[in-house]
């Protein structure tokens, strides 16, 4: 008799709770909400987020408050991020490589690539190959031969150490068997000016900056599945025959065991932000590339690319 | 030991000691040439600097004035006590507190009744406003506690 | 032509003057409060500006990044704390001069200075944009190590008297500059297993705790409330005119300080911070009494303000004409131009030409405001500063510090850093070590390194190694330049040593 009455309580408290959650899941986001920054203002990330966030407050129906927490490559704004409140009110913009990557290579990033759970990914910009439009190199094999014929001394800029321009470069270094040398820069911003002014032979950067630079910039590879909308006529790698795809994929995450159903709310939202012709006219004047990856599929991506990474540093012999 | 040379150069070659055992492992060589160099630049001159006033011949001057470093060392804790306060009882509520007990620690006319409940008020004004300017207008994410 | 015109003819509307002096107003106040950079303010305010048009939307941008790096004199002066890293330089001789109860002679001069440092580098990027631009591009990786080693020579001219100790300090700044991940490999160093550390030491909070906590401090030990003598000398009748005539007697000065000014800015990355810098030993080294530099010269001043506010038009150029951020602020303005559908390159001039040149137009006239709503904004912080009693006002600068290092990267280890550079800022003060030195080799480290491995990975590529660093003409003439200011202060002795003693013996 005590048993069953225990039981029925015990029901009922479950369906309370089940209710409870439902409740204040379904009534999230309840004010504003805080999308972190871990990247200075005015770069890609921004531009991103801030284009976002018009449409972003109108689907969750809150204020979308923009801050920054900067440094380390991202790495001090995500071990910020996995030390916070999962509740949802906080997410924070991610990168790949760079999430996957950082905890790979150093010691002790302040996260590890799993603990950030996944919202969802909504752009991703390949990287381009490009030399300047006055070089001698004409199509990527004119370049590999130099190459070929002179080990090291073709010089490659791009944004970051272990981002993925400097993976794209060790990816290439590998598909085609010669040797670079990667020359890391601040950002896209800084390693414009060394292609600009002849310090280097040419940037592994990504196509949105080579979209800004079209007039002085001549593009000899994208490192993605298709072709780039904005430029028809540059052939990707694999059509080379070099089986590189390479990227920075953009998106969100939560704090780890924030509730699934608050993700969901979330992921729907930025869903709803990316199919709005309004912003993907703007996004892709700007040569981003639309994703549309939910939390599952995001997931499953990031455990993909964590196999690949690995693989790739140790084939090359470059882990630390 | 009052004199500021020796004294300085002491403690920079303890910072170059501490840093230096720091590089000893994990670091790759294009991280490591620069603060190597500069770790080196700092011990050779925190050595010259120290070797060259012990063997000056004359007495090294005392030329270090330490004025009522109780002072300094409280008004700095009392600093510190706001840093870390300030995740608990939020931004707000510790300013005024800390910002009060300051007061009563620089000035000694503020310690009556009449003259610090003046004082207070006017502060709590005043923090109040820097503070809807900062988090409101300036969108700063400051620490939240008990009651802002 | 027409296109010209007819931007010049839309920033002439009363809205967008408006605008802009409500810019004018909010970036003064942003650049004097330390802890808010011009890149902050400018960068808070974008998402404002989308709903506007264009050119208002840059108008208003344009009117907070020139006033806000003027603002940062105000503190400078009255605080000894720069309230953005573009007036360092500003405290060496403006902070001295507010003791002596000169602090609104210095203000004037700040204000006059700046209004001309911007108005220059607005006519160089109105007119000179183009050929400009292709300067920038000549500075490569060991251009950029070759800047900043030039810029650490300013420790020989600033600490003449104490050499070793100002090459301590400035060896001490590069080193607490390595702090965080490596640019060149991405290492982790130096961060003591604290991961907050990964991004490394911020400039502002090093500042604000070095420059300002140390007087904070010396203020409370003092007591006395009185805490800038004379006042009275310092604010009699007809001052204003008397300043600024001064100030214009010095056309080498500010021609000077201008141009290197604009120089600074148009080289991609490198702005303000180290123009005033630049500038404040130039002056010292063409003026017939470099001693008295450092003890409240309005030389000082002119110097370092005429400077920072070139920079702002310097910084354009490059970015309007090829996409390259000038200075950090570009950047952010980058990111504004982009949104509004703009793209930088020839297309903003023809294509874009009404936006363009109105944009342009637009800093030119809202520089000119900087100079009565500086004066009034600076007359009534003077006054406050002066007249509250100490035990409001060191506690109010202290809440600054900690609420503005906090703000700089939200970030509560900004605000430790802050604290424990106040302590050794303290503890500098004792040990008669100069703190700007420091500052210097925090700001020009991450440059200097930079330069350096990316050069050497350079070098090694074409197989010359470190000979890189001495076979490219700007670096060569970077070279030069860096010697002799190496060796002008001792020469400069020497010289004199040798005339007084020549004059003493023909007594």
């Amino acid at each position: 008799m005590r048993l069953r009455r225990l039981s029925v309580i015990l029901v009922l408290l479950g369906l309370v709770a089940l209710m409870v959650a439902h409740v204040t899941a379904a009534t999230f986001p309840e004010r504003a909400v805080t999308y972190l920054m871990c990247f200075d203002p005015g770069g890609e990330s921004d531009i991103t987020a801030r284009l976002q966030q018009p449409y972003l407050e109108e689907a969750l129906g809150q204020k979308v408050v923009i801050t920054y927490k900067v440094g380390g490559g991202g790495a001090v704004g995500w071990s910020e991020l996995v030390r916070s409140k999962p509740d949802g009110y906080l997410f924070a913009g991610c990168n790949l490589p760079h999430t996957i990557v950082q905890p790979m290579q150093r010691g002790d990033a302040g996260y590890t690539t799993d603990q950030l759970k996944r919202i969802y990914c909504f752009e991703s910009t390949p990287c381009a190959l490009v030399v300047r439009v006055d070089s001698p190199f004409k199509t990527l094999e004119d370049l590999l031969d130099y190459a070929r014929k002179n080990p090291g001394a073709v010089t490659l800029g791009g944004s970051g150490s272990w981002s993925a321009n400097h993976l794209g470069v060790i990816e290439l270094e590998r598909a085609a068997g010669v040797t670079l040398t990667y020359i890391p820069f601040t950002g896209s911003g800084t390693a414009t000016p060394a292609l600009l002014g002849g310090h280097v032979t040419g940037l592994m950067t990504y196509t949105t900056m080579a979209a800004q630079q079209r007039e002085n910039f001549r593009i000899l590879a994208v490192a993605a599945e298709k072709r780039s909308a904005v430029f028809p006529d540059v052939p990707t790698f694999r059509e080379l025959g070099y089986d590189i795809v390479e990227g920075a994929y953009r998106g969100v995450s939560a704090p780890p065991g924030t509730p699934d159903e608050i993700v969901k709310i979330l992921a729907d939202a930025f869903d709803k932000v990316n199919r709005n012709p309004e912003f993907i006219k703007k996004m892709t004047d700007l040569a981003f590339d639309l994703e549309y990856m939910g939390p599952e599929e995001y997931t499953r991506f990031v455990e993909e690319r964590t196999a690949y990474y690995r693989e790739l540093l140790k084939d090359m012999d470059i882990t630390q | 030991m009052r004199n500021s040379d020796i004294v300085s150069s002491v403690l920079v070659l303890a910072i170059v000691a501490i840093f230096g055992l720091q590089l000893r492992s994990g670091v790759t060589f294009f991280g490591l040439v620069f603060p190597r160099a500069v770790l080196w630049g700092l011990g050779l001159s925190a050595a010259g600097l120290l070797v060259a006033t012990l063997v000056r011949g004359q007495a090294p001057k005392k030329d270090i004035e330490a004025p009522q470093l109780g002072t300094v060392f409280l008004v700095l804790l009392l600093m510190a006590v706001w840093i870390v306060a300030m995740n608990w009882l939020g931004f707000y509520v510790t300013s005024v507190v800390v910002f009060g007990l300051q007061m009563l620690l620089i000035d000694p006319n503020a310690r009556n009744p009449k003259a610090f409940i003046r004082s207070i008020v006017g502060v709590a004004v005043e923090l109040a406003v820097f503070y809807v300017a900062f988090s409101t207008l300036l969108e700063v994410p400051l620490p939240r506690g008990i009651l802002f | 032509m027409s296109s010209a015109l007819s931007g010049i003819a839309s920033i002439l509307t009363p809205t967008t003057l408006l605008l802009m002096l409500g810019g004018t107003v909010m970036g003064l106040i942003a650049g004097a409060l330390p802890g808010i950079s011009a890149t902050m303010a400018v960068a808070l305010l974008v998402p404002f500006t989308f709903s506007m048009p264009p050119l208002q939307g840059l108008a208003l941008l344009g009117a907070i990044y020139m006033s806000a790096i003027y603002g940062g004199s105000f503190s400078a002066i009255l605080i000894n704390t720069p309230g953005t890293p573009s007036s360092i330089g500003t405290t060496f001789d403006g902070y001295p001069m507010a003791k002596q109860g000169r602090g609104w002679e210095a203000i004037i001069v700040a204000t006059v200075g700046s209004v001309i440092g911007g108005i220059f580098g607005v006519i160089a990027l109105a007119f000179l944009a183009p050929p400009l631009a292709k300067v920038a591009l000549k500075f490569g990786p060991p251009e950029y190590f070759w800047v900043a080693v030039f810029g650490l020579t300013i420790i020989a001219t600033l600490c003449s008297k104490s050499l070793v100790k100002g090459i301590m300090g400035g060896l001490l700044g590069l080193l607490i500059g390595t702090v965080g991940i490596a640019p060149i490999g991405g290492d982790v160093r130096f961060t003591f297993g604290m991961p907050a550390l990964q991004g490394g030491v911020e400039l502002v909070g090093t500042m604000i705790g070095l420059f300002c906590l140390p007087e904070v401090l010396a203020m409370i030990l003092e007591g006395s409330d009185k805490r800038y003598e004379r006042m009275d000398i310092g604010r009699r009748q007809g001052i204003l005119w008397e300043v600024t005539k001064k100030v214009l007697a010095q056309p080498q000065n500010l021609l000077r300080s201008s141009i290197i000014g604009t120089v600074v800015g148009i080289i991609p990355g490198a702005g303000g911070s180290i123009a005033n810098l630049v500038s404040y030993n130039e002056a010292m080294r063409a003026s017939k009494h470099p001693e008295k530099f450092g003890t409240g010269l309005i030389d000082g001043v002119i110097a370092t303000e005429t400077a920072n506010n070139a920079t702002v038009g310097g910084g354009l150029i490059p970015l309007l004409t090829l996409g390259v951020p000038g200075t950090p602020v570009d950047a952010v303005i980058y990111a504004g131009l982009l949104i509004h559908g703009l793209q930088p390159g020839a297309r903003l001039f023809t294509h874009f030409g009404d936006i363009t040149y109105g944009f342009i137009f637009s800093i030119f006239v809202a520089t000119v405001m900087m100079l009565p709503v500086g004066l009034l904004l600076g007359n009534a912080l003077h006054k406050l500063v002066s007249q509250l009693s100490v035990r409001i006002l060191a506690p109010s600068i202290m809440f600054l510090s900690i609420i503005g290092s906090y703000a700089i990267r939200n970030n509560i280890m900004d605000v430790w850093v802050m604290l424990a550079c106040g302590t050794l800022g303290f503890l500098l003060k004792i040990l008669k070590v100069d703190p700007a030195p420091v500052v210097l080799g925090l700001v020009l480290g991450p440059l200097a390194e930079q330069g350096f491995v990316q050069g050497l990975l350079i070098g090694r590529a074409q197989g010359i190694g470190y000979g890189i660093f001495f076979t490219r003409p700007v670096s060569i003439l970077l070279i030069v330049m860096t010697v002799v200011s190496l060796v002008w202060p001792f020469v400069s002795a020497w010289s004199r040593k040798r005339r007084e003693k020549g004059a003493g013996a023909n007594a």
